[in-house]
């Protein structure tokens, strides 16, 4: 049986044949496993998946929501930036790329969701989730409710809005993750907003909180 | 708080619930990072004796290869083995050389394997704060600190475990929740309907499922029965159950609670196919994955021909992939589901699942891939997979 050096260096590559060592991460930068990473090195793909998942998890949960599919986006969004790796020009301004990515990713199953809607003659994975805690339903209600609105709402509108309103970026990172200027994405969250407070007056969970909206405007 | 502040405020509650985010992250980092399978041709009959001779010959050499691995806490890591002995940091060794395993050590206290095909030796060190599971098909075996060898036939849905040492809890589908002790040996049969569990008979807990009287006298001693019991999940004398009324009636929670207290094999046995996919739907989201198996097991059985019962392929294949990491099995439940519905609502997910799952293995250029590929392309040109059909068929458009 072989056994492993009695001293593992920071950042090792694996090898099949002698085994796999798993080095300590937190230490090293973005920009130093982005590199590594383009070089081939798996370990470093691993970490940055282990560093940024949760989070890229959390934006894609403020744009879509609660949806079984949200792994599928995740994985998704990160095979599409490890693919496209070797073309982030600023190996440091990792996350804010791969933001933009899980962004572009969101909008993608947003459309297609759209367009599969008319097929689904029997889709058990629309079925309004059970309650998870009988002392949180009143919350699920309202989530559920706000997405349903969401989902009325142009994603143009709709994903600014979920990024600045639940995910709390400042503006000028909202443009950059749906790629337009400072001025536009300004308009569009006015438009937003106002959309949404417009759709939450008929929809009767969220009725209450639209008059209160409206007042405070 | 404002308005918009308290919706923000459940909005995160909801999103952030860390059983789901965890499950999320485990199930796209296991999709992106499993190791490629060797790739496996058919074989003849003929290739078949051969390639057993040959393992029988190999076996010995291959066993003496040893992998080896450390892990840390903050970056937990799966490492799929198809030949050799892994020795963990406390001492305990595992030996897959005879099967498709995946170690994951979660944290410096809890490591789960998976296996996916074969049999596999453990030789666990007891530590009082270390907590073992093994995942073989639909069992589970909760390990403290023994010695013994477990296998899965995914093909015959066979789990087998023989103990050598030391007291092994052993979980499977419907409730099934056994204790076995060392000595002994238990060979349990998969079925649409019913487990067959040849060996000792003792509870862990209350049985979910039901069996026979003898066997129910039999295990309410302290010892096990001797050999040869089989549980089975029996039809109910009645064809009304409570959660189906407390179903229609839109008291989920209560629903499933009712049909796990009921006994859930006994349960599923009655309701049309829309109650057990919801109730299927509602064990899943529940974490009761096993559960959520039985109930579309049970409209396969009963509603073969249904709308549902192909729908119920897509969604186990979903939770073997992503919940339970079992990503031959996906594969297999995908493939059915799309000769059985090849248009169905599932379909185009179904194909794109396949096509990163292929792509995954790197079998590109099988025959089923490029199939899958130019199926993909001709009946969802726009599709979010697209992209990647084009690339596997050498597309750059």
């Amino acid at each position: 049986m072989m056994t492993l050096p009695a001293a593992t260096p920071m950042i090792t590559r694996t090898n099949s044949s002698e085994g796999l060592v798993v080095p300590l991460f937190r230490t090293v930068d973005d920009a130093t496993l982005v590199r590594d990473a383009i070089d081939g090195q798996r370990s470093a793909t691993v970490a940055l998946y282990d560093r940024y998942a949760p989070y890229v998890r959390r934006v894609l949960g403020s744009v879509l929501g609660p949806c079984d599919d949200l792994a599928d986006v995740l994985h998704d969004s990160f095979e599409q930036a490890f693919r496209s790796l070797n073309r982030l020009e600023q190996p440091e301004r990792f996350k804010q790329w791969l933001r933009v990515v899980a962004v572009n990713t969101a909008r993608g199953h947003l459309r297609s969701k759209r367009r599969r809607q008319w097929l689904s003659f029997f889709a058990p994975e629309d079925m309004p989730e059970p309650e998870q805690h009988s002392e949180g339903s009143e919350a699920a209600d309202r989530v559920a409710a706000v997405y349903r609105v969401l989902d009325a709402m142009p994603e143009d509108e709709r994903v600014p809005l979920c990024l600045r309103w639940i995910e709390e970026l400042e503006l000028t990172e909202v443009a950059e993750a749906v790629g337009v200027s400072l001025a536009t994405v300004k308009r569009k969250l006015d438009r937003a907003r106002a959309r949404f407070v417009a759709l939450s007056r008929k929809d009767p969970t969220l009725a209450q909180f639209a008059a209160t909206m409206e007042g405070a405007r | 708080m404002n308005p918009l502040g308290t919706l923000k405020h459940d909005v995160e509650q909801v999103r952030d619930d860390p059983d789901r985010a965890a499950r999320d992250v485990a199930a796209a980092r296991a999709r992106l990072f499993g190791t490629p399978a060797a790739r496996r041709a058919p074989l003849r009959p003929r290739a078949w004796l051969a390639a057993a001779v040959i393992l029988v010959v190999l076996l010995p050499v291959v066993a003496l290869k040893a992998l080896h691995f450390k892990t840390t806490p903050n970056v937990a890591v799966a490492l799929r083995a198809n030949e050799g002995v892994v020795r963990l940091p406390d001492g305990s060794t595992v030996n897959v050389s005879r099967a498709r395993a995946t170690i994951l050590p979660e944290s410096d206290h809890r490591i789960r394997v998976q296996i996916e095909r074969g049999e596999a030796a453990f030789s666990v060190v007891h530590h009082d704060d270390t907590r073992w599971e093994v995942e073989a098909g639909p069992f589970t075996v909760v390990v403290v600190g023994t010695r013994f060898e477990c296998a899965w036939d995914p093909d015959r849905r066979e789990f087998w475990l023989r103990l050598a040492e030391g007291a092994v809890r052993v979980r499977g589908p419907a409730g099934l929740d056994q204790l076995m002790r060392a000595g002994e040996f238990v060979r349990a049969a998969v079925g649409e309907q019913r487990v067959q569990w040849d060996g000792p008979l003792r509870s862990a807990t209350e049985p979910a499922l039901g069996h026979d009287a003898s066997a129910d006298a039999r295990s309410t001693g302290n010892d096990a029965a001797t050999t040869a019991d089989v549980i089975t999940v029996p039809r109910p004398a009645s064809s009304s159950a409570a959660w189906i009324t407390m179903l229609r009636a839109g008291r989920t929670r209560e629903a499933l609670s009712r049909a796990q207290s009921d006994g859930f094999g006994r349960s599923i046995s009655v309701g049309d196919p829309e109650a057990l996919m919801l109730l299927a739907d509602i064990a899943r989201a529940q974490g009761q994955s096993e559960q959520a198996r039985a109930a579309w097991a049970e409209v396969r059985a009963r509603f073969g021909r249904s709308a549902q019962a192909g729908a119920s392929r897509f969604l186990e294949g979903r939770l073997l992939a992503d919940q339970l990491h079992q990503p031959d099995q996906a594969r297999a439940m995908f493939e059915r589901y799309l000769i059985e519905q090849p248009s169905g609502p599932f379909a185009e997910s179904a194909r794109a699942r396949l096509l990163a799952e292929y792509t995954r293995l790197d079998e590109r250029g099988a025959t089923r891939t490029q199939q899958l590929a130019r199926d993909y392309l001709r009946l969802h040109p726009e599709g979010p997979s697209a992209w990647r059909a084009r690339a596997i068929l050498g597309d750059s458009r």
